[in-house]
């Protein structure tokens, strides 16, 4: 049993697990320099070999660099390969096109990151997904419901074979909170996360279910938790260490699996990404788990700094308290 | 009273509504400098203060500000006849390398509520369109937007570019975006960094106050 899966279930897990995500892109600028740096990481990288020269040949095409034009017609544009790409044009600009606006035909159990709500906005745009939200009439209430029957279908298509830990991924929050205010996500967003979820544990109530999340949304981790998520993603520095802490510690205990500030990584030095990380793991800690560390690296983090990180999550996953 | 009544039904976004009663105002003889101060401004003012304690949301501003738009559409050649110029003018953009624009736009937004004139230049825009447009369209502000870590250090060639350009003591240029700090702002030698869309025009606003009283 992985240790992420003991943290979770509050099983005491030996040491904090640590989850390392390396950006393509990283790939592309480093290339041999950085599988070096992973060579002498094992206990994060578990062997992991890559061939820099093909990095750019497997990208998925959102990661590619110019346009890509997904299943709902949504135009991505990418200014740099290996990262991921935005939407910059959506096919759905009026109320009409809400109202005819086709499910995709394709049920294979493709769940992108920004599934859900993001999804709204990428069909529509955000000025207008804003405004119909504001209106609360037929129009956001058909967009949801639409978005919703698709994801449905994808949900039920990987039910079959998840593994032991399934991960979501979408960004509800903006810097500062949600955009749309709780109540109204309340109101929209978490019925469509309940029906979701819900599907998955009405299969296998054991199963565990990961979310993860941009943005500033502590205030509405409990509601997630309700539909159905076991242990979420969220950000340090969107969130803030106070606010995580008061949530997932002192209102009640939520697992978690940190995403440390990865807006720090490129321009700290050794010993301030060491105190990042023990600030972290000292007000999160507990000793039955519900802590992760997550490190998300990308090509703008100079390599002594990656390193650096990777020596501090290292100390501080065997903190015992 | 009419005026009171335009900054209400702005506050709710009621666009149609706040039209009407611009167009009664005109007619009743109020200047359009007096109706866009007392009226459309100051519901943008009040729906910015909520929208930085949280009382209202991003639905909220949007829908206040189209029905600003609305009535300003009506104001804006009475205005120009009365030779009443706008408070200010800012260029704004997101950076080059940085597609995202959601951030921006609401500062776009929350800058026109407060009367001044916004020049969006969009997404992935290089250091010299920001100082070109300044120059060319004599803009007091330059505002920034950067979501990504790889993008924000363009801010500072946008500076540097003002400073190569023998403007930097003409413009004052705020940045703002997720990885963005008050130290980064500093090291780069920008003038300002907000942490949000209605801090953001507001130290516009005291920008160009302080501009127009030198």
């Amino acid at each position: 049993m992985s240790s992420l899966v003991q943290a979770v279930r509050m099983e005491s897990p030996d040491t904090i697990p640590v989850s390392v995500g390396l950006l393509p892109a990283c790939w592309i600028r480093y290339g041999s320099e950085l599988q070096r740096l992973v060579d002498q990481y094992p206990q994060f990288f578990h062997g992991l070999k890559v061939d820099p020269a093909h990095v750019e040949d497997n990208l998925p095409p959102s990661y590619r660099k110019g346009i890509y034009i997904d299943e709902w017609n949504c135009e991505w544009h990418n200014e740099h390969a290996g990262n991921e790409a935005i939407v910059v044009r959506h096919p759905v600009r009026t109320e009409e096109d809400v109202l005819s606006l086709k499910i995709p035909e394709c049920r294979d159990g493709r769940l992108p990151h920004g599934f859900m709500y993001l999804r709204l906005l990428d069909l529509c745009g955000f000025e207008n997904a804003m405004i119909w939200f504001a209106e609360e009439g037929e129009v956001i209430e058909t967009l949801i419901d639409k978005v919703l029957e698709y994801n449905l279908y994808q949900v039920a298509a990987v039910l079959p074979r998840m593994e032991e830990i399934i991960c979501f991924g979408d960004d509800l929050g903006t810097q500062t909170g949600l955009a749309i205010g709780a109540e109204r996500w309340r109101k929209y967003l978490k019925p469509c996360f309940r029906k979701l979820y819900g599907l998955v544990k009405a299969y296998k109530p054991d199963q565990i279910i990961y979310m993860h999340t941009d943005g500033c949304i502590w205030e509405i981790m409990p509601d997630l938790v309700e539909c159905g998520v076991d242990i979420i993603n969220p950000q340090f520095r969107a969130n803030g260490l106070d606010h995580l802490v008061q949530v997932c510690r002192k209102d009640q205990i939520i697992p978690i699996n940190l995403d440390l500030d990865r807006q720090l990584f490129p321009f700290a030095s050794r010993s301030q990404l060491f105190d990042h990380v023990a600030e972290c793991v000292e007000s999160l800690y507990l000793p039955q788990g519900a802590l992760g560390l997550s490190v998300e690296l990308n090509y703008e983090i100079p390599l002594e700094n990656m390193a650096s990180i990777l020596d501090a999550v290292e100390k501080y996953r065997h903190y015992r308290g | 009273m009419i005026l009171e009544e335009i900054s209400q039904k702005l506050q709710m976004g009621r666009a149609k509504e706040v039209k009407a009663l611009v167009q009664q105002a005109i007619d009743e003889g109020l200047s359009a400098q007096e109706i866009l101060e007392k009226g459309l401004v100051d519901g943008m003012n009040i729906i910015g203060e909520k929208f930085r304690n949280n009382e209202v949301f991003v639905p909220e501003v949007l829908i206040a500000a189209r029905a600003m738009n609305q009535g300003a559409l009506l104001l804006k050649p009475l205005l120009a006849a009365e030779g009443v110029k706008a408070h200010g003018k800012v260029c704004i953009g997101t950076v080059q390398g940085d597609l995202h624009d959601i951030g921006k736009n609401l500062v776009k937004m929350m800058m026109e509520g407060k009367g001044l004139e916004v020049i969006d230049l969009g997404s992935d825009v290089a250091p010299e369109t920001f100082v070109e447009t300044a120059i060319r369209e004599k803009c007091q502000i330059i505002a920034c937007s950067a979501l990504l870590t790889t993008t924000m250090g363009v801010m500072g060639e946008v500076v540097k570019a003002a400073e190569n350009a023998g403007i930097r003591d003409q413009v004052k240029i705020m940045i703002g975006g997720a990885p963005v700090t008050e130290e980064f702002c500093r090291k780069i030698g920008a003038d300002a960094y907000t942490p949000d869309a209605a801090s953001a025009a507001n130290r516009a606003m005291e920008f160009c106050q302080a501009l127009s009283a030198s």
